[in-house]
């Protein structure tokens, strides 16, 4: 990964922006639950935030925004430095294989990490405000709900990653920048849209199971994961095609 | 003859600038998303009921209820983000005609660009629920269900009983995407004004405060703010019925024979008289607007 993308697509200020803002919506989105539960006073049940948690961050508001957020720190970095010809001194430091190799490993690296990082900030500060007010048994482990915390977390991360990579991929295919922001979330969509309506047998291709972290079908939560990662080969794959022939015209 | 040319020369060179244009391909890329959200809850009810629609139902449904109409007119805003269209051919058309014919082609543009869109939802929330329609000129059970029986005020669907007693499908559907396109123009044609007054900016603050206004003009918010008794809402209904554009624009807010609201005579009338004064308010406008001519479109 060259030195200049990776302070770049690591930069805090972004960083902090988009994971707040995926914070904000998820938390806003179960607002009159927290708002009820604060006015009650009553203890809540046990593993009460777990499950609030959990059906949260596989919701429909995570279906909305995930797709935006992930693409923000740097999915339009390739087309950003074409259009503005930073690109032409770039390539005079070195050579084109290691520049777009570095832009794939960027984007699927920086698309990840922000969901990841969001999820993470989800999870302690609704942990933090609601767990305390839970009835605890006493011989249970509280450790039992952190597995699914990390699938939850492994899931997000690849998916930010092929959602990053799919607006790379869109906005150098159709050169423009804004299409790396708002076409990954029209293609996840179109492919509920063609799910839910037409082709009701491609479950594999549904988004919304994607979030789902139980078994789907015949799925599994290994299986899902092997198939999210081969769409991103394969994304990180038509980006290099597409990426070649933008620079050749340069 | 030659005045006339100029103007579908001018308009087709505008819908030329469609080609490649991935604002356009966004704007009705998410125009077919939007349809599907808004309709989705129809088709949930049909096939849990496991009846039929009839083929523009969805559309009619969908489209009665005046939140829908709102969200499918502010699409427009994206579509029209380069009013007032000036391009590098702009020059060579001012050149060879003259402003006023220049501006009419541009509203020509708009309102040809305006029923192209509202066209494209019609055909995409008819082609989404195809899988379970008909198309004979009948109401299905799902609108008998709906209407009579209460369901669909439990789940936000405006099916009512005189929609379906005192029209068709089809011509509920025409009245509907009339009422539709003539709200659409008139929001569009105060972006066009405010946009040759005050610039960009002020045309697109224009568009969302008309949006703003009709849709914090409802008889339900003036009622929970002045706690009007069931008899000062029937008034405020029919008050906003008359002032509201939104309310203008929602099929199910006209007289069907027993109210004081207005007609679909009289709606056409009002939103003709509108587009007039806009129309000629422009025009006037356009022999004042300083062009700038870039020099690049990039």
């Amino acid at each position: 990964m060259l030195e200049f993308d990776q302070k770049r697509a690591f930069s805090i200020r972004l960083f902090i922006l988009c994971s707040v803002v995926i914070t904000i919506c998820i938390i806003l989105s179960q607002l009159d639950l927290f708002i009820e539960v604060f006015r009650s006073n009553s203890a809540l049940t046990y593993q009460w935030s777990y499950n609030v948690i959990m059906y949260t961050l596989t919701g429909d508001t995570m279906q909305f925004v995930l797709p935006v957020m992930c693409t923000l720190p740097f999915s339009a970095s390739f087309i950003n430095e074409y259009k503005s010809g930073v690109l032409r001194y770039t390539l005079g430091r070195t050579t084109r294989r290691k520049y777009i190799f570095s832009k794939i490993i960027t984007t699927f690296l920086s698309g990840g990490t922000v969901l990841t990082v969001s999820t993470l900030l989800v999870v302690l500060v609704l942990s933090f405000i609601f767990v305390p007010l839970e009835e605890v048994p006493i011989d249970v482990s509280v450790i039992s709900s952190f597995g699914k915390y990390f699938q939850i977390i492994v899931r997000y991360f690849i998916l930010g990653s092929v959602n990053g990579l799919l607006g790379l991929t869109i906005s150098t295919a159709t050169n423009n920048r804004y299409m790396a922001w708002i076409g990954p979330f029209m293609v996840e969509y179109l492919l509920i849209i063609f799910y839910e309506r037409y082709f009701d047998r491609f479950i594999f291709l549904y988004p919304k199971n994607w979030l789902n972290l139980s078994n789907v079908g015949e799925i599994g939560y290994g299986l899902q994961n092997i198939w999210l990662i081969v769409l991103s080969c394969s994304l990180a794959f038509l980006f290099w095609k597409v990426a070649q022939r933008r620079l050749e015209h340069l | 003859m030659n005045r006339i040319r100029w103007i579908f020369m001018s308009t087709y060179y505008n819908f030329f600038q469609w080609r490649g244009n991935m604002r356009v391909v966004v704007t009705f890329i998410l125009a077919f998303i939007l349809c599907f959200l808004l309709s989705d809850k129809t088709m949930r009810f049909a096939l849990e009921c496991e009846t039929t629609l009839q083929l523009v139902e969805s559309f009619v449904w969908t489209f009665s209820d005046s939140n829908s109409i709102l969200l499918a007119s502010l699409l427009l805003l994206l579509l029209f983000a380069d009013m007032p269209f000036i391009t590098s051919a702009t020059p060579f058309f001012l050149v060879r005609g003259n402003r006023k014919t220049w501006v009419i082609s541009q509203l020509l543009y708009i309102a040809l660009s305006t029923a192209i869109y509202l066209s494209f939802v019609l055909v995409s929330t008819c082609v989404l629920c195809l899988r379970l329609s008909f198309t004979k000129n009948t109401w299905s059970k799902t609108a008998a269900i709906l209407a009579y029986s209460g369901e669909g005020k439990h789940i936000a669907i405006p099916a009512t009983v005189k929609v379906l007693e005192m029209s068709r499908p089809y011509g509920a559907m025409a009245n509907i995407f009339l009422l539709i396109l003539l709200y659409a123009l008139v929001m569009v044609f105060i972006m066009m004004f405010f946009n040759l007054l005050k610039g960009p900016l002020a045309g697109v603050i224009a568009a969302l405060a008309f949006s703003a206004y009709g849709l914090l003009l409802n008889p339900d918010n003036l009622q929970k703010l002045f706690n009007l008794p069931d008899v000062l809402y029937y008034k405020a209904r029919v008050w906003i019925g008359w002032l509201s554009p939104l309310n203008h624009a929602t099929y199910g807010m006209h007289d069907f024979g027993y109210d004081n609201l207005p007609t679909m005579l009289e709606t056409c009338l009002i939103f003709g008289g509108i587009l007039i004064v806009l129309v000629i308010g422009v025009i006037w406008r356009m022999h004042l607007f300083n062009f700038v001519f870039k020099g690049t479109e990039n």
